[in-house]
């Protein structure tokens, strides 16, 4: 574990697929990562300053990256590089499904992974909702929605595991 | 069936028995998105989702304007309001092969735009995004990805050949299609393609039918969907298949789409 900031490369995205089993996927972006919660402005025109209250919170990631069909491999664990699986081998099978799925966004720091380090995602917990190739990029998107019935994402330290 | 990342030069399309890719600049995005339900009942610290109804779409189909007689762009996409069956088979690294990934699907075509003033000339064609719910045809499937069962090229004999493993049976169903762009033979030629499968072993003698075309009329431009029943049983390991009549040699191109 180390402490301060980092840079890209050091990320890495693992998702359970259909098998049951986390695969590390090639990404270019992440889009936004964490929980943004409703805003319910409960001030009231005598006050100076407006009041906020912080509703329910929304998840929902969008990530791109290279189409790729290389087959599973088992995914990188604590200080390991990325192990890389196909984008389109994983992702394609569980765009429209309803089990939820564990999923983690690792943010090494300053160098790959390792418990201690910040990572933000759960077991159980998301489901593909779509998934769009651009052939003329080579790329993929594909987006990731807290699933009825899933545990909710939260950042943490430990590695994500299916249970 | 070749494993990695790849570019759009080793793309191909296949739109009603044609082969289209020599015409083509670029075409997508390729799309399957489910309207995603807000589960946000009160008691809920964060909101939850779930996936209803797919929408399919393949895009765009950039094109170079060509009135090459029965083959050419013009000839093929110049009538508007078809339905279209379209095949994108994704070679990778090189030019489609057997078992290469492929998004199929029926489409709504619903403009031909030429661009006189381009040089070249360009033609564009847009695609009405298919929705499962629309039931188009018989493609009732939220699934556009499959697999190439059989690259465009010639057969002349029924296979023997192992088919491909896809790790798992699955009882959901699939559904397959098929565009031949040329054929030989007598008399009508006739011929059949089929989808067989095993749940065994991926050995030939294991194999059953699971798809069949039926007996077809073999020619250019002939193409067509078949798909199972939605829970059919689907064994673990799938080829393509191969009968002769009248027909001598048939050049097609197959995909198999298993269902999820």
């Amino acid at each position: 574990m180390a402490t301060g900031r980092t840079v890209g490369r050091f990320t890495k995205f693992q998702i359970e697929d259909t098998s049951g089993t986390l695969r590390d996927i090639p990404i270019q972006s992440y889009g936004s990562i964490g929980i943004t919660y409703d805003e319910v402005d409960v001030s009231s025109l005598q006050e100076v300053v407006k009041g906020m209250l912080a509703s329910q919170g929304n998840v929902s990631i969008t990530i791109t990256g290279p189409f790729d069909n290389t087959a599973a491999t088992a995914a990188s664990s604590s200080t390991q590089a990325a192990a890389l699986s196909g984008s389109h081998t994983v992702l394609e099978p569980l765009n429209g499904g309803l089990t939820p799925r564990a999923f983690g966004i690792y943010f090494g720091i300053q160098g790959y992974w390792t418990t201690g380090d910040p990572v933000f995602g759960a077991d159980n917990s998301i489901i593909v909702t779509d998934y769009t190739v651009d052939p003329a990029a080579g790329t993929y998107s594909c987006k990731l929605a807290h699933v009825g019935g899933g545990t909710a994402p939260a950042w943490g330290t430990t590695a994500i595991a299916v249970v | 069936m070749a494993t990695g990342r790849t570019t759009l030069k080793n793309y191909r399309i296949y739109v009603d028995g044609y082969d289209l890719s020599g015409y083509s600049r670029s075409f997508g995005p390729l799309t399957c998105t489910y309207e995603e339900g807000v589960d946000d009942a009160v008691t809920f610290d964060i909101k939850k989702t779930w996936p209803g109804n797919a929408t399919i779409g393949m895009g765009t189909l950039n094109g170079i304007f060509d009135n090459t007689a029965t083959s050419g762009i013009h000839a093929r996409l110049a009538a508007q309001s078809q339905k279209r069956n379209i095949m994108i088979a994704v070679g990778i690294i090189a030019p489609p092969v057997n078992n290469d990934p492929c998004f199929v699907g029926q489409f709504v075509q619903t403009n031909y735009e030429t661009g006189p003033s381009e040089n070249p000339v360009t033609a564009t064609i847009n695609f009405q995004n298919t929705s499962a719910a629309a039931a188009v045809g018989s493609l009732n499937y939220g699934r556009p990805w499959g697999v190439l069962l059989h690259a465009l090229d010639a057969e002349t004999g029924a296979s023997t050949a192992a088919g491909l493993d896809q790790l798992a049976g699955t009882t959901k169903g699939g559904y397959m299609m098929y565009h031949i762009t040329a054929a030989a033979g007598t008399g009508a030629k006739t011929g059949v393609i089929k989808v067989q499968h095993s749940t065994t072993t991926n050995l030939d003698g294991s194999f059953s039918d699971l798809l069949s075309s039926g007996t077809l009329n073999c020619a250019a431009g002939l193409s067509g969907v078949v798909a199972l029943a939605k829970g059919a049983t689907v064994g673990r390991y799938i080829r393509f298949q191969t009968g002769f009549t009248l027909a001598s040699s048939i050049t097609y191109a197959l995909a198999f789409v298993r269902g999820n």
